[in-house]
């Protein structure tokens, strides 16, 4: 087994849901059929790093996420944080950690308790974890809405989520993803549902709260623009699988999976020069029916033979660059 | 040729809290084949616009003004004259084709109704012919017409929409956020689509959307809407490289895109509908505000050929231009 890295450090990671069958099939077939949301993907965080996870719905990004934040079980592989296995721990053994590992969602108009205020909502995670003491909570909980530009921090407190805007309530969010002093923040799309002029702004934040408090984020993102700009380091799924990773300039200035390269010509930008684009034919395939061989074969151009037959290797091509592809055997 | 003209409209919502003014005095025009852009951020009033055009607003909604179509007003219509003018003059795709599309009726089901109430002298064999002609010419097989909805992917059912909103060659497309539930592959092929059914059925598309990049790909015209009003309309050339009203220059600017460096900061939120700032709508949150645009609204008024801008300190911006493209504000934000 290779040396433990990282501060993240995800091994052979298998998510699989099983199918729900009626009752009859149930009784009559032995197979499960399952989808395999996360199909043995192997990366490591390293502290301080900002690792964007890039993939279309369906990829498995999500579910990766959650992962390492124990919100799914998993099917199989290790997860380390610091060192300790969290895979295989039980919710109780978990729950100091949990602090430390913390999670913004997509919608913010979903993830806040419409009975919470503001407030309550981030002395909640305050008091459960014991993180103050009792008589300065609510000067901590100031103090954190000020720290996430919620300001007059009194005003806030004590509003209710629907009150707010899209990107108010995406602070508050966050403003209790920060509360605990967490080391590590999976960020799964969090500017996703937000309107362009909100988005620059909560990325701006992110990127200032990442410097003052040394965190590291899992940044889940569809859009390869906004992982170009907050993250380092880069990796591409596609159908439960890692297609290509490395550093973000190298894959920004030399993109190798087809996919990627299909994925990066495919962004809408402001460019008024109307260029022929190339764009792969079909959708992101049934997970169900997942292709033989390479996972991307049938929609891709420069498919061979063997990509129908063999399923590509992660294989390391330039120092820190990671491809799965024949084309660079 | 102009195919529809849409002067002051006015679409105001009653509500408990007040009257929100959704769209507020809103004009421009659509030739031929042209693809009119009207972006701006959630609640500026664009999807209510869509809605408005086709008149298929729920019951609280008050309308004023005119929309001219063919010469006529269609706000005077009546009921059955409008069901006419929907479908066959003009067409709609929304944002997420799942919900509207009938869970429990196949694809052809949908095309034989649309057929039925409005061309009944049509046999079943000749309109599921037609049914499938129009799927296949927006890439879809013509054996999905015995699919349920659910059995489609996202694209393919965006491409059903499409096909059904082409059924009688309408005049004009209205797609409300078409691609923003799908991939960017998906995203891509849909658009690409939509460029070239627009030149295969001579249409003129109304393109509803947030995204600017959208926008540049498809658009000949752009409006850009704040807070229920048109702040700057002209050809996609002038909007894109030298816009004028602050709100589109800071717009602009705070897209992120492959090249993107500074983000621009703008600051505030956009204003409460019911209670819109006096004057001009943008002053409050505007680096160039002078006393009277808190006072006065500036009107919509023509800079250059074609290019319009509402706002009164428009020739100075047109000529000093680029505040916020300057990166003065992201550099402030920093």
């Amino acid at each position: 087994m290779r040396p433990l890295k990282g501060l993240i450090d995800v091994r052979d990671l298998r998510v699989y849901f099983p199918i729900r069958k009626n009752f009859i099939e149930e009784i009559f077939s032995r197979s499960r059929l399952y989808v395999k949301a996360v199909d043995g993907i192997s990366f490591t965080v390293d502290e301080g790093d900002t690792l964007c996870l890039v993939g279309e719905s369906g990829s498995g990004k999500t579910t990766t996420g959650r992962s390492i934040v124990k919100l799914v079980q998993i099917t199989g592989g290790d997860i380390y944080y610091k060192g300790i296995n969290i895979g295989s721990m039980d919710e109780k053994e978990f729950r100091p950690l949990r602090k430390e590992l913390q999670i913004i969602f997509q919608d913010p108009h979903a993830s806040l308790s419409p009975g919470m205020t503001v407030g309550k909502s981030i002395e909640f995670g305050l008091r459960l974890h014991k993180i103050v003491e009792r008589d300065r909570l609510r000067e901590r909980t100031l103090e954190i809405l000020r720290s996430v530009g919620l300001e007059p921090a009194d005003y806030y407190y004590d509003k209710y989520p629907a009150t707010l805007s899209g990107g108010q309530k995406q602070r508050v969010a966050i403003a209790r993803a920060i509360s605990c002093d967490p080391r590590f923040i999976v960020a799964d799309e969090p500017v996703a549902m937000l309107d362009m002029s909100v988005r620059s702004k909560i990325l701006k934040l992110m990127v200032d709260l990442k410097r003052e408090k040394n965190l590291t984020y899992l940044f889940i993102t569809h859009d390869l623009a906004t992982a170009k700009f907050i993250c380092n380091k880069i990796m591409i799924m596609y159908l439960g699988k890692i297609v290509e990773s490395g550093p973000s300039e190298e894959i920004f200035s030399n993109p190798k999976h087809p996919y990627t390269m299909a994925l990066m010509n495919a962004i809408p930008d402001l460019k008024l020069e109307k260029r022929e684009k190339e764009i792969p034919r079909g959708e992101i395939p049934n997970p169900l029916k997942m292709p033989s061989g390479c996972r991307f074969h049938n929609r891709c151009k420069f498919a061979m033979e063997r990509c129908s037959r063999e399923e590509p290797e992660l294989v390391e091509i330039s120092p820190g660059h990671r491809v799965a592809c024949f084309l660079y055997e | 040729m102009k195919i529809i003209s849409v002067k002051d409209l006015k679409i105001y919502y009653n509500t408990s809290r007040g009257v929100v003014k959704a769209v507020d005095g809103v004009s421009f025009d659509i030739e031929r084949e042209e693809t009119l852009g009207i972006v701006g951020e959630s609640g500026c009033g664009k999807s209510t616009l869509a809605m408005g055009l086709l008149d298929i607003l729920p019951p609280s909604a008050k309308v004023s003004g005119e929309i001219i179509l063919e010469g006529e007003d269609i706000l005077r219509k009546d009921d059955e004259e409008l069901r006419k003018i929907r479908h066959e003059k003009i067409a709609l795709i929304f944002q997420d084709p799942m919900t509207r599309l009938d869970p429990l009726m196949r694809i052809k089901d949908h095309f034989l109704e649309t057929f039925h109430s409005h061309r009944p002298e049509l046999s079943e064999e000749e309109a599921l012919k037609l049914s499938g002609d129009l799927l296949e010419a927006v890439g879809v097989s013509r054996e999905t017409l015995n699919y349920y909805p659910h059995e489609l992917s996202g694209g393919m059912r965006q491409r059903t929409m499409i096909a059904l909103a082409l059924i009688f060659n309408p005049l004009l497309l209205v797609a409300d956020e078409p691609t923003t539930s799908l991939d960017v592959i998906v995203e891509a092929q849909i658009l690409q689509l939509m460029n070239n059914i627009k030149k295969e059925f001579h249409m003129s598309i109304i393109l509803i959307t947030h995204n600017l990049g959208i926008v540049a790909e498809m658009a000949d015209r752009v409006a850009v809407m704040y807070a229920g009003k048109i702040v700057e309309i002209g050809p996609l050339e002038d909007i894109f490289i030298s816009p004028v009203h602050p709100y589109t220059q800071g717009l602009l600017g705070s897209v992120i895109t492959l090249e993107s460096k500074n983000l621009v900061m703008m600051p505030g939120e956009p204003p409460d509908l019911i209670n819109p700032p006096t004057g001009c709508r943008f002053a409050p949150r505007c680096p160039y505000a002078l006393d009277i645009c808190n006072k006065d609204e500036p009107p919509l008024e023509e800079i250059k050929k074609g290019h319009s801008v509402a706002c009164f300190r428009a020739k100075e911006l047109a000529e000093e231009k680029n505040y916020y493209l300057r990166g003065e504000a992201s550099e402030r934000a920093d």
